[in-house]
C-alpha cells in the first residue's frame, strides 16, 4: 500500500501567547509498496512529529496524508511503534499483551492465537512468553512492541527509533524482520532513526529533515552522488610550502606541520584536480607518505546536508 | 453500525480478559481494598458510638452504609479513568490506544463495562459484610437483583463525570489533588440528608439530579421493604444517567480532539 504525505504542516501555539512554533514545515514525500523509507535528522528536527501525524496521534495543522491516494484513514492498514519500548502493558505477559492488542484492533478471534505464537517465535520472544513483560530486557520489550504492532498484519508500518538502546543481537533480529516485512511481505515501512548504519543497511530511500524542513531526499546512492566531493587528506615528507597558485584553484585546509611531515586537506573541486597535484609532487620529487580520498559515507552526506542551508531538495 | 458493535464487543472482551488476569494475578489487591474499606466505616461507627458516650447518635445507619458502599463504587469509577489516563500516558500505552482506530472515549466506556462486574461485586460484598455485622438494620439484601440494574444505571451516570475528569487529565496531566478536593465535596453529598434541604436550593437541585445522589436515594428505596413503586425512580435514573453519560462522552471527545491538536497524547 502506498503512503503519500502532501504539504504537511504542524504549528504549535503556546497558551496565552501569540508566539507560534513551527515543528513541521511543508513536508511532502511518498512511500511505495514494499519500500523502506528512513527519515533522518537531528533531535527536534520534526521526525517524530511527522510520524505521529501519520499515525493519527497528532492532528496536522494542514496537509494531506493519503493511503493509496485516499484520504480516508483506515487504521487497520497502519501500525506504529513509537518512542522506544514502553508501548506494552508491563503486568501482562507477552502473549497476553498480543491477545489484548489483537482484540483492541479487531483481529478475528480464530486468528489471534496462531498469529501471536508465530510473531513471538519470529521475533525470538517465545521463550519468555509466559513471563510478565516488566521482567523483559529492553531489547525484548522493543521486539514485543513490534510484535504488537504486527498483530493486525498492517500494510504500513511506522517505526520510531526501532533499535535505539537495543543490544547487538536483538538489533540484528529487528533489522532482519523489518527487511523481510518490506521485501517478502510487501509492507511499506517508514522509520526514523539517528543510527546511520541502520539506514545504510535497510533504507531504500532517505529523507533528511532539519528544522521541520525536508532538506534532502533520494536513495542513498543518489544522496552520496549529490554530495560527492573531491576532498583529499595528504601527508608529505618534510616541510612543504603550499604553492600560491593552488590557493587560487583549490581549497586548502587543516595545514599542520609536524617535525618531518606536512599534513593538509585539499578540496580539488573537480575530478581532474588531483592529477595536477600529483604531477607537481612528481616534478618536485616530493615524497608522499599518505594520500586518501575522504569517503562519501552517509554520515558525511547527512552532515553536509545539515550544513547546506540552501540545499532544499 | 454492525461493524462498530462487533469491534466494541471485541474491545470489551479485551478489557474484561485483562481485568480477570489482574484479579487472578493480584488477588490480595482486591481483597485488601475491600477489607480496608470495611474497616474504615466500622471505625467511623465505633468513633461515633464513643463520642456519644454509648448513648447512640441520631443517625440513619442504612443511609450511611448504602452511601458509603456507593461512594467506593463511584470513586473507583470516577478516579479510575483519570488515574488510568495518567498512568498510561507515562507508560506509553496511551499512544497505542490513541492510534488503535477507536476513540479514547470508546476505549474508556468499554473499560467501564468490563470493570462493572468487579465493582458491583465489591459493592454487594461490602453491603453483605455490614449487614452481617449489624443485623438490626432494615436492609433487604434479597432485592439485590433490582439493585444491580440501578447500580448499572448509576455507573452510566458516573461515567459522565469520569469522562470529565479523564478529559481534564488528558489536557493537564497531573491534577490528582484537584480531584481529591472534588471528591471531598462528593463525600459530603453522600451523607447529606435530603429532607433537611430547602426545595429549590442549589444543594437540593444537585442532590435531586446528580446520578450518584439520585442513585443513593433510589438504592435506599430498593433496599427498603417496599419495592412496589420503582418504575418511576428507574425511569428517572435512566434519563439523568443517560444525560450525564452522553454529555460526558461528547465533552471528552472535544477534549480528546484538543489533546490530539496539542500533541498531548504522546508518552510524557
Amino acid at each position: 500500500m502506498d503512503l503519500k504525505v502532501e504539504a504537511l504542516y504542524k504549528t504549535y501555539s503556546k497558551p496565552l501567547s501569540k508566539k507560534k512554533f513551527e515543528a513541521v514545515k511543508n513536508i511532502s514525500f511518498e512511500i511505495a509498496t514494499g519500500e523502506i523509507y528512513a527519515l533522518l535528522g537531528p533531535n527536534g528536527a520534526g521526525k517524530s512529529t511527522t510520524i505521529k501525524m501519520i499515525a493519527g496521534l497528532i492532528t496536522p495543522t494542514s496537509g494531506k496524508i493519503l493511503f493509496n491516494n485516499s484520504a480516508h484513514k483506515n487504521y487497520q492498514v497502519l501500525s506504529a511503534v513509537l518512542e522506544g519500548s514502553r508501548n506494552v502493558y508491563w503486568r501482562l505477559t507477552p502473549l497476553e499483551n498480543l491477545h489484548y492488542f489483537a482484540n483492541l484492533r479487531g483481529v478475528p478471534s480464530r486468528q489471534i492465537k496462531e498469529k501471536s505464537e508465530l510473531l513471538l517465535k519470529e521475533l525470538e520472544i517465545d521463550a519468555k512468553k509466559a513471563n510478565q513483560s516488566r521482567h523483559l530486557s529492553r531489547g525484548m520489550l522493543q521486539k514485543l512492541a513490534i510484535a504488537a504492532a504486527l498483530i493486525t498484519d498492517p500494510q504500513i508500518l511506522l517505526l520510531d527509533e526501532p533499535t535505539l538502546g537495543v543490544d547487538v543481537a536483538s538489533a540484528r533480529n529487528i533489522k532482519e524482520k523489518i527487511r523481510s516485512l518490506a521485501k517478502k511481505e510487501g509492507k511499506s515501512v517508514l522509520l526514523t532513526t539517528h543510527q546511520l548504519d541502520l539506514v545504510d543497511q535497510l533504507a531504500d530511500r532517505v529523507g533528511i529533515i532539519q528544522n521541520g524542513n525536508l532538506v534532502r531526499e533520494g536513495t542513498i546512492e543518489e544522496l552520496k552522488k549529490i554530495s560527492q566531493n573531491y576532498l583529499y587528506h595528504i601527508s608529505i615528507q618534510g616541510k612543504f610550502k603550499i604553492p600560491a597558485e593552488w590557493k587560487k584553484i583549490f581549497i586548502i585546509t587543516e595545514i599542520k606541520y609536524h617535525s618531518e611531515i606536512t599534513e593538509f586537506e585539499v578540496d580539488c573541486k573537480t575530478k581532474t584536480g588531483m592529477s595536477s597535484i600529483l604531477e607537481y609532487f612528481s616534478k618536485n620529487k616530493l615524497d608522499i607518505i599518505f594520500l586518501q580520498k575522504k569517503r562519501d559515507n552517509l554520515e558525511e552526506v547527512f552532515l553536509r546536508s545539515l550544513e547546506s542551508k540552501s540545499g532544499v531538495a | 453500525m454492525k461493524n462498530f458493535i462487533k469491534e466494541f464487543l471485541l474491545l470489551v472482551k479485551a478489557e474484561f480478559i485483562r481485568e480477570i488476569i489482574y484479579i487472578k494475578r493480584y488477588p490480595f489487591e482486591s481483597i485488601s481494598f475491600l477489607f480496608f474499606m470495611y474497616i474504615i466505616l466500622m471505625a467511623i461507627f465505633l468513633g461515633m458510638s464513643q463520642l456519644s458516650g454509648g448513648g447512640g447518635l441520631n443517625i440513619n445507619h442504612e443511609r450511611m452504609i448504602i452511601g458509603y458502599c456507593l461512594m467506593q463504587f463511584v470513586m473507583s469509577n470516577q478516579m479510575g479513568w483519570a488515574g488510568q489516563i495518567s498512568n498510561e500516558s507515562q507508560m506509553g500505552t496511551l499512544e497505542q490506544l490513541s492510534i488503535s482506530g477507536h476513540s479514547l472515549a470508546t476505549v474508556l466506556f468499554a473499560r467501564g463495562i468490563a470493570q462493572f462486574p468487579r465493582q458491583s461485586a465489591s459493592f454487594f460484598i461490602l453491603m453483605i459484610a455490614y449487614a452481617a455485622a449489624m443485623p438490626k438494620m432494615d436492609l433487604h439484601l434479597d432485592h439485590f437483583y433490582i439493585a444491580f440494574f440501578f447500580l448499572f444505571l448509576i455507573a452510566l451516570g458516573v461515567y459522565g463525570i469520569a469522562y470529565l475528569f479523564a478529559g481534564l487529565t488528558l489536557l493537564f496531566k497531573r491534577i490528582g489533588f484537584f480531584f481529591q478536593i472534588i471528591n471531598f465535596a462528593f463525600l459530603g453529598l453522600f451523607w447529606q440528608n435530603r429532607d433537611i434541604l430547602p426545595d429549590g436550593s442549589i444543594r437540593a437541585i444537585l442532590y435531586d439530579f446528580f446520578p450518584l445522589t439520585l442513585g443513593m436515594k433510589n438504592l435506599l428505596l430498593v433496599f427498603s421493604s417496599n419495592t412496589s413503586s420503582l418504575i418511576y425512580p428507574f425511569l428517572n435514573q435512566c434519563i439523568y444517567s443517560g444525560i450525564f453519560t452522553i454529555a460526558g462522552f461528547y465533552l471528552f471527545r472535544v477534549m480528546e480532539k484538543k489533546a490530539r491538536q496539542m500533541a498531548l497524547l504522546s508518552q510524557y
